[in-house]
């Protein structure tokens, strides 16, 4: 059986060797700010610069690489999957360099805000309607967060994306 | 014979736990979020394992993305 913990630790202490601090996205992330729900999903993002010596290292780690573009990547390496979205916007490279540190018990990794977990959960959505998974990740961060979020924060996401509307829905 | 009625209690700390915010159900669908802010002492994280050590028995095989990330709308 896979184990979800030493993969983690495996991907980070290959981070590390690879002088690159990532930043946890994606489920995971979203357990790390208090939605515990079952996720395999081992997301990072990526400084883009970093992309090519990691695609590297992975494949050393026996990964398999399903896909590539200049915005996001995904391996597996059997039943394990791990997913890089590359920063290379200034939005992007931004939440990457504000991104948190926390002690894990896989260790020290940085974790992306609520906010910019929102927003990448909406640019996923957005690219795939089908993912109602990222909807219902968004809809629980704001019922948790809402008390702190940074509401002009949010909003320029949403904006982003046309879709102020459905924060609009998403908050009522 | 005796009873416990230790059930009415449960159901009402469940529901207690309900009230806050309501977000994952699990514990045979009793919602379950974790207190904000670091004073209880738990870790998500920790407890996203503990439910995975659970989820893997009981679902050994799971479905590993079978597409890749798609879309024209990276912005981010």
């Amino acid at each position: 059986m896979p184990n979800l913990a030493e993969q983690i630790r495996e991907a980070l202490a290959m981070f590390a060797r690879n002088d690159t601090a990532p930043a946890l996205i994606g489920g995971l992330a979203v357990v790390a700010h208090q939605v515990v729900r079952a996720t395999k999903d081992v997301d990072f993002l990526l400084e883009a610069k970093a992309a090519d010596k990691v695609h590297d290292a992975l494949l050393d780690l026996g990964y398999q690489c399903l896909y590539r573009s200049e915005d996001a990547a995904n391996y597996v390496r059997a039943a394990e999957g791990l997913d890089l979205l590359y920063a290379h916007r200034p939005l992007a490279r931004r939440l990457l360099a504000q991104a948190s540190e926390r002690d894990t018990p896989m260790g020290r990794m940085r974790i992306i805000s609520v906010e910019g977990l929102i927003g990448f959960k909406l640019q996923g959505y957005v690219n795939d309607a089908t993912r109602t998974r990222d909807l219902d990740d968004i809809r629980a961060l704001l019922k948790i967060h809402r008390t702190s979020l940074n509401m002009d924060e949010l909003r320029e996401y949403f904006a982003l994306f046309n879709k102020s509307e459905l924060l609009h829905e998403l908050l009522k | 014979m005796n009873f416990s009625n230790s059930t009415d209690t449960r159901a009402k700390t469940a529901l207690d736990r309900a009230d806050a915010v309501t977000v994952l159900a699990r514990e045979a669908g009793v919602p379950f979020q974790l207190p904000l802010g670091n004073t209880s002492g738990t870790d998500p994280i920790a407890e996203w394992l503990s439910l995975m050590e659970v989820v893997q028995m009981l679902c050994p095989v799971w479905p590993v993305r079978d597409k890749p990330m798609q879309g024209d709308h990276w912005r981010i």
